[in-house]
């Protein structure tokens, strides 16, 4: 295994729990799948779909989302919100992810120093 | 393109649990519509840019495999193998449990006419012997053949596009009962005639006189021959079943109907798999002594070349048909 296969697996590994935190960030009010894609890659977390939807499928299967079809547009589309139980999940996902990127951040920072 | 886009999603949900199938089948074709809005914008979008959007989200397998709970990627069987597993696995079972109960009955049967019975909970207890031995010895061969189709990673998508199946009318009945009845009659015949060949028999008056078909010491002396036979039979109908997403197995399933027909010729082809003695005996019980007693007990004698002649017609229909069926495929293409 050369370098770049294992960083990709490092970044890989990374990404997973951020691409999460990220998707449930927005789905307090209810969005469509590749509407989250664009949504995130906007903001610089750019997922696949392949990845995004079955990752919804998985939450909605854990009762973190709830979704619901909308046929009145052009397209049939289904659309994920967060639940209680997400919007409870999230908010403790959300201080974890303040803690950990602050300890992390402070023994990057610390390594820098020496 | 239309046509490309429900294959290609219906080759994704097929590996997905019915229940939701439905549901990931409309989700995925918005999504491939949506991403074709966003590469084409106004323009109308062509195969080309279909094609580039299904390799973006993956093999069919790739896809399905996202989808499915984390974690199955590590068993020994995992999908897309593993539903494929189940399913010849429930199959083979109930062929060998089916042969095997339907052995001893003959067997049982036989021995209470001529008073060799044994006591009731003998055969009960032998029965369950047997019915373990087989179903474990059922479990650990196709295991191991699926086991090695993972360890190998045979595709079941194939590498090219136009080898996703067709779209059938409803999602229900993919043509699978030629391959379901090929396993229940090869798993059935083999262990028939392997552990029972009594079981093929002439009966008179109502079971008072039984008169075995075939030469019980011959068919064991080719066990082996017969055990290759019926994996052969077996390996088929495997073959059948997958190559609705696989084509070019069709060609394999007509190699084995090719190797099957020396392996016929090996087995029915010698006067000795007859029980002479007992076809006679049994001529004698019905018609007695008479010239046309002889003739009949003559015809009899010889019903194993009238079996090699028959069997050896179907492999040689089988094979052309299945040859011209991969020739139509290609075609189409």
């Amino acid at each position: 295994m050369d370098n770049q296969e294992i960083l990709s697996s490092m970044i890989l590994e990374l990404r997973r729990g951020a691409i999460v935190l990220s998707a449930l960030s927005q789905l307090k009010e209810p969005m469509y799948g590749y509407n989250l894609v664009s949504v995130l890659s906007e903001n610089g977390i750019s997922v696949e779909a392949n990845t995004l939807y079955p990752l919804l499928r998985r939450l909605e299967a854990q009762g973190v989302l709830e979704s619901h079809w909308e046929t009145g547009e052009a397209k049939p589309r289904k659309y994920y919100s967060t639940t209680k139980k997400g919007n409870e999940i999230y908010e403790e996902l959300k201080l974890r992810w303040e803690e950990l990127s602050k300890s992390v951040g402070n023994l990057i920072g610390g390594n820098k120093d020496e | 393109m239309n046509d490309l886009m429900e294959r290609y999603i219906y080759a994704v949900v097929r590996k997905l649990p019915a229940k939701s199938r439905e549901d990931v089948s409309q989700e995925l074709k918005t999504l491939i519509e949506d991403m074709l809005e966003e590469r084409c914008g106004d323009i109308k979008p062509t195969d080309h840019d279909l094609k580039v959007i299904i390799a973006e989200l993956g093999t069919p397998s790739e896809l399905a495999q996202k989808y499915q709970p984390e974690g199955t990627k590590s068993a020994l069987i995992s999908e897309p193998y593993y539903s494929r597993y189940v399913f010849v696995l429930k199959l083979a079972l109930i062929c060998v449990l089916t042969a095997v109960s339907v052995g001893f009955c003959v067997t049982a049967w036989k021995e209470v006419e001529t008073s060799e019975a044994l006591p009731w909970f003998m055969y009960v207890w032998n029965w369950l012997g047997s019915s373990a031995a087989a179903g474990i010895s059922v479990v650990g061969i196709v295991t191991i053949i699926f086991s090695v189709l993972e360890y190998k990673n045979v595709s079941f998508d194939g590498g090219d596009l136009s080898d996703l199946p067709a779209v059938p009318k409803k999602f229900k009945g993919t043509g699978k009962t030629p391959a379901v009845i090929g396993i229940v009659v090869s798993v059935f015949f083999t262990v028939t005639l392997l552990f029972f060949p009594e079981a093929f028999c002439f009966i008179v008056d109502n079971g008072k006189g039984i008169f075995p078909v075939f030469d019980a010491p011959y068919i064991r002396s080719m066990a082996l021959l017969i055990f290759v036979f019926g994996i052969l039979g077996v390996a088929r109908g495997i073959l059948t079943l997958l190559d609705e997403a696989h084509p070019s197995f069709i060609l394999y399933s007509a190699g084995i109907d090719v190797m099957s027909i020396p392996l016929v010729v090996f087995l029915f082809g010698k006067g000795e798999i007859m029980n002479h003695y007992g076809i006679r005996m049994y001529i004698k019980e019905v018609i007695g002594y008479s010239v046309e007693a002889d003739v009949a007990a003559q015809v009899l004698c010889n019903l194993n070349y009238v079996i090699c002649g028959a069997l050896i017609f179907c492999f040689a229909v089988s094979c052309i048909t299945t040859v011209m069926k991969y020739i139509n495929l290609k075609k189409e293409k």
